[in-house]
């Protein structure tokens, strides 16, 4: 499974302690999370997503996310005029 | 445009991981006669029989020969063939009733399947601390009056507890899972 | 080495020593009890001050399995389910797997061994033998669950130390 918890996490300005305490888990669990060394249950990805403010699906995916560089480019070229 | 996502490794379905020869034994149809919540208890319970009968029956005709030479020493030899073969059986049989959890590799078993292995595991390793415990104060209280061939008995009774354990315990843990999917379906829905 | 407040839910105390500590400890513990164990099998009665010297190990042993049993792994180890997250109750089952199976092959090979080679050259084979398991004393099945008893103590501590990757809860 795939995810994007650092970026988000990145965005919202959480540290991995503050995270971790936001969803009721170890701090070294969230760094668990990050790497894809453990799969969430439903409930704890469901408490990640709402506290991320994010819908689930934007976070975990069970194919890789397209990277955020390719998806920026292809969004400035179809801005373009 | 949207770039295209991304396609991961290509990851083998259940059914491809549940194709070799032990796998497929646990999933064959006539397993499925072995996994009603009365024949796993029957199972469980006709298991810790045959063990009890396996460890204690050698070991007696053993002290018998010891004590009395007329007392042949192959009859301990056949007597421990003749037990373990149905022992094997049924053993065989208990690892077919919780769906070859303790057998199979992870990947080849479905989350509640680990769930249950895991949850296995643990009770089995809790009780082991106590239970060391008392088999310590018990062995010195048995050497303390001389009785070795007790000792012996409790020390073969507690490797196969050790070995059958986490089997037991997910088999009665099933079983009253099964009695209470059963109880749910017999009463009115939820939905209704 | 201090007294620490752990980091899972429940914040109790505990002593907090980093994962290399841990793993060293164990290493240590455990090795000591199984080496005061085979040495104590072999030794005979006449050499007392190497008796003495063995009989340390099993202090080592013992004292390195109750502090690895005090450590902030205790708390995941044998915590109860609600004080640890779900990721932690997933370590600590694969733990107790891995320690059940540890457990099972060493109380199998420790007795083939000794059958094996006690057969062959234990000067004490004959005499307190329990009957069956001819070099098995009593004595031997006492030493051996009381490693056992220790070790399995210890054991799920020190396999999560194992795993641990002591890293930061910052980041």
């Amino acid at each position: 499974m795939h995810n994007r918890i650092a970026l988000f996490r990145a965005e919202r300005g959480l540290s991995r302690k503050a995270l971790a305490e936001a969803v009721d888990v170890n701090p070294q669990t969230i760094g668990f999370l990050e790497r894809g060394d453990y799969s969430p249950s439903v409930e704890l990805a469901l408490r990640l997503a709402q506290v991320l403010g994010a819908r689930v699906e934007m976070l975990f995916a069970l194919d890789p996310f397209p990277s955020l560089a390719d998806q920026l480019g292809a969004t400035a070229e179809s801005e373009t005029p | 445009m949207a770039p295209e996502r991304v396609p991961g490794p290509v990851v083998p379905s259940r059914a491809q991981l549940r194709q070799g020869p032990l796998a497929s034994a646990f999933d064959d149809p006539s397993m499925e006669r072995y996994r009603t919540s009365q024949a796993l208890r029957r199972i469980s319970v006709l298991q810790v029989g045959l063990t009890l009968v396996l460890v204690t029956v050698p070991i007696l005709l053993y002290h018998w020969h010891q004590t009395d030479p007329a007392m042949p020493l192959w009859a301990f030899a056949v007597a421990a063939v003749v037990l373990l073969i149905p022992w094997m059986f049924v053993t065989g049989m208990c690892n077919g009733s919780v769906s070859g959890i303790f057998d199979l590799r992870d990947a080849q078993l479905d989350e509640i399947e680990r769930q249950d292995r895991d949850a296995a595991y643990r009770t089995a390793y809790r009780a082991l601390i106590p239970v060391t415990m008392v088999l310590l104060g018990t062995v010195s209280g048995l050497s303390a009056a001389g009785r070795g061939i007790w000792v012996f008995w409790l020390v073969s009774l507690f490797l196969c507890a050790l070995l059958g354990l986490p089997q037991h315990i997910a088999a009665w843990r099933l079983a009253a899972r099964g009695d209470a999917d059963a109880a749910q379906a017999d009463g009115p829905s939820r939905d209704a | 080495m201090m007294l620490r407040k752990t980091t899972t839910k429940t914040n109790r105390y505990a002593l907090a020593i980093s994962p290399r500590v841990a793993r060293v400890l164990s290493v240590l513990s455990i090795g000591s009890l199984w080496a005061w164990f085979f040495l104590k099998f072999y030794l005979t009665a006449e050499s007392t001050w190497l008796m003495r010297a063995v009989g340390e190990l099993a202090l080592l042993g013992v004292g390195g399995s109750m502090i690895l049993f005090a450590t902030q792994y205790l708390n995941q180890a044998y915590g109860e389910d609600h004080e640890i997250d779900e990721r932690e109750r997933s370590a600590r089952d694969r733990a107790y797997r891995v320690a059940l199976n540890y457990v099972l092959w060493v109380f199998v090979l420790t007795f083939v061994t000794l059958e094996v080679a006690g057969a062959r050259d234990v000067p004490k084979a004959t005499g307190s033998a329990i009957g069956f398991p001819a070099v098995i004393s009593k004595g031997v099945v006492e030493n051996f669950l009381v490693v056992l008893f220790f070790t399995t103590f210890a054991l799920p501590p020190a396999i999560l130390a194992w795993w641990d990757r002591g890293e930061s809860d910052e980041g």
